[in-house]
């Protein structure tokens, strides 16, 4: 990896470590073997969100023209949010794309991903479904995104209708995975859930 | 400040001017000889008869010439213009200590060495190795600059060096002769001169001031016969060493040299009998080289002295203000980073974020996004249409000194050929706008209007009107960068063999386009 990646990661990682974000637990990163390439970086759920509580992995790949290029993030904790793939984990967010700025650290990022979660861009998004759900029914998005910081992210508290909806599909062979998927992606109905995984 | 002192030495040695003419009415001692080289270059009179007979014996003088009548130098009295030589048998050699120490080897012309033979005591007192160096010379001049300098403590290479220049230039030949007869002549009508041991020298034509010669050319005409030593006034004498009465009347102005020595060191041995003028302290610079009668010469040294602290003071200004600024790309303290290549600042003009030039030349290149975001400050996001290379940070809220980088950057490229406009065969797509130089090859600049503009019609139909210029810095920075590349390739490099020092002069042998705008 060229010189200034190397160096400057290094730099950030320490930024990070230090920072008052880090000491509140909000932001974290460690590494990922030893050589700067990948990094696994953590945040928690803001507060007043469906995330609250939350702690969701991040998997940073720095890439060799780095800080000319962004870090490549994508979630590694399966969330529900319009910008951020519930499959992949795939974020969309410009400044990891387009508006990146060589500036941006990876302390930065973190924060900006954390604001995101606190304010998605439903208008650019990421999960067309998770989208369409967060505009049309967003008491439900709402419910949903807490269920799967339940599920996923470490959050104590779940939704008890939810689970056994879950619980049912499971039964009938379904993955767990896959029938929340299908649940939240149906809007928690279950036969149309049904009808889209067995069809 | 050390340099600042020898910039200002220099330039006074540079303005000190050479003792001038004057002595045409003496016959040349080499043409005496037949052996002038000079020929009619020479300062010294070719003319037997018209010159006044010159070649007076001092030891004659004395009265103990060991030679006595096969002496060829003449044994007859100033005053008397007759050859009233008088048989001089007496005596025992008792004045040639020094020529028997040169023994057998001594050469005619070296027989009556002036000079190292003179009572002064402070010649004497002064280091015997230097004297001793300086006897082979045959020159007088350089002999008695050369006993001058050791007799002023001044070691320093600098200050003998320039002397010996000067005497070299003023006087060529034969001036030995002239300053013997003029001491040994001032004997006895002004005795207190050698009672206050100035040595002879001091009054030789070299140092006589233009000045005071003239006012005795016009008031004695018949010079070259009416030889009479005494009319010769010496520095010492015009400029006030031991005469004050009439250094500060007449003839010292600008005519009056600025002892060196006492320039640079502050002292000089021969105190007030130094035949150079002792300057006044100068409380910028700290030397004494204000002239004490010369207004002009004081005023102009108090304004470059305060030029020089000026820019003394703002460089170390501009060191201490980038001292720690850090790299907004790198996040390396940018005066701090291991090459000199790399230790340079790349000035947005329109923010005030700080970044190291090869960082933000390189963010500029990238091609993965859009111009809008590489051409904006990677903090702050405004947009720049350029970089300002420069070794200091420069801050947003000194407007004037950022303003002053901007103007000397483009002043620089302004000196610079187009490489599209190629002195009138390409055309530069940034037209006018370009900061190139777009000059024909007989030099006359050229205006070759705004920048062309390329008409398109857009997939909404509309149209749009493009600026060839629009990326007019990515050419001019992808061109300075690629340059840069290769330096930075050649120096790590160079480096690696270790050869640092090649390194960096390498690198900063022709960086002047980058450079230009540096402080």
């Amino acid at each position: 990896m060229a010189n200034i990646a190397i160096q400057r990661i290094k730099r950030e990682f320490k930024e990070v470590i230090k920072s008052d974000e880090a000491q509140k637990c909000a932001i974290n990163v460690e590494l990922v073997g030893d050589d700067y390439r990948e990094l696994r970086g953590e945040i928690a759920g803001p507060p007043d969100t469906p995330y609250e509580g939350a702690t969701f992995q991040l998997e940073i790949k720095v890439p060799e023209t780095y800080p000319f290029n962004p870090p490549k993030v994508k979630f590694v904790t399966k969330i529900w949010h319009p910008n951020i793939s519930s499959v992949t984990g795939a974020i969309c967010l410009d400044i990891l794309k387009d508006q990146w700025a060589a500036a941006m650290t990876l302390r930065t990022v973190l924060l900006s991903l954390q604001a995101l979660l606190a304010a998605a861009e439903p208008d650019d998004p990421q999960d067309a479904v998770v989208a369409k759900q967060f505009k049309e029914n967003h008491p439900l998005f709402l419910e949903t995104a807490q269920y799967w910081s339940h599920v996923h992210a470490g959050v104590p508290k779940g939704n008890s209708e939810f689970s056994k909806k879950v619980r049912r599909l499971m039964d009938m062979g379904v993955g767990e995975h896959q029938a929340l998927v299908a649940l939240s992606s149906c809007n928690w109905d279950m036969d149309r859930a049904i009808e889209q995984l067995f069809s | 400040m050390r340099i600042g002192r020898e910039r200002y030495y220099w330039k006074c040695c540079h303005q000190r001017k050479m003792a001038e003419g004057g002595v045409k009415t003496v016959l040349c001692r080499y043409f005496m000889n037949g052996v002038c080289r000079e020929g009619d270059r020479c300062h010294f009179s070719h003319n037997r008869d018209s010159s006044r007979p010159s070649m007076i014996c001092r030891y004659y003088l004395k009265g103990n010439c060991y030679y006595g009548r096969s002496c060829r130098y003449d044994h007859t009295w100033p005053g008397h213009q007759s050859g009233s030589e008088y048989n001089q048998t007496e005596g025992p050699p008792q004045h040639l200590g020094e020529s028997s120490q040169q023994g057998p080897a001594c050469t005619d012309t070296s027989r009556h060495k002036d000079g190292l033979t003179l009572p002064a005591p402070h010649v004497q007192s002064s280091q015997p190795s230097l004297l001793s160096q300086s006897k082979p010379n045959k020159d007088f001049s350089s002999t008695s600059q050369s006993s001058h300098v050791t007799s002023n403590t001044s070691n320093s290479s600098i200050s003998s060096s320039s002397l010996r220049k000067k005497g070299s230039s003023g006087s060529p030949s034969n001036s030995n002769s002239v300053s013997c007869v003029v001491s040994q002549g001032r004997q006895a009508p002004q005795p207190l001169l050698q009672d206050s041991r100035v040595p002879s020298w001091v009054d030789a034509p070299e140092f006589v001031p233009k000045l005071a010669k003239e006012d005795i050319l016009n008031s004695q005409p018949d010079i070259s016969t009416s030889l009479a030593p005494t009319d010769y006034v010496s520095y010492a004498q015009v400029v006030g060493a031991g005469n004050k009465e009439t250094s500060s009347t007449t003839s010292c102005g600008s005519d009056g040299e600025l002892c060196p020595t006492y320039l640079m060191s502050g002292k000089c041995q021969l105190g007030e009998q130094c035949s150079y003028i002792h300057g006044l302290m100068c409380e910028v610079c700290q030397l004494a080289c204000l002239h004490p009668f010369d207004e002009e010469q004081r005023r102009i040294h108090k304004e470059e002295c305060t030029k020089l602290m000026e820019a003394e003071m703002e460089h170390s200004f501009a060191v201490a203000r980038s001292k720690d600024k850090v790299c907004g790309i790198c996040m390396d303290t940018v005066m701090e980073r291991p090459l000199a290549s790399q230790r340079r600042f790349g000035i947005l003009p329109n923010c005030a974020h700080c970044f190291c030039l090869n960082c933000i030349r390189k963010w500029r290149q990238s091609k993965q996004f859009e111009n809008k975001i590489i051409r904006s400050c990677p903090e702050c996001r405004t947009q720049s249409d350029f970089v300002i290379p420069s070794r200091y940070w420069v801050d947003d809220k000194d407007k004037e000194e950022k303003d002053k980088l901007l103007l000397s950057y483009q002043q620089a490229l302004s000196d610079k050929p187009c490489k599209y406009f190629k002195q009138g065969e390409g055309q530069c797509p940034f037209g006018n706008k370009c900061f190139y130089l777009h000059a024909l090859p007989d030099g006359t600049k050229k205006d070759v209007g705004p920048p062309r503009r390329r008409r398109r019609f857009n997939a909404d139909g509309e149209l749009q009107q493009h600026l060839d210029n629009m990326a007019l810095w990515d050419f001019v920075l992808e061109r300075e960068h690629r340059l840069e590349l290769l330096r930075g390739s050649i120096q790590t490099l160079l480096l690696e063999l270790e050869l640092e020092d090649l390194a960096d002069e390498f690198y900063f042998a022709d960086d002047s386009v980058s450079e230009a705008s540096d402080l």
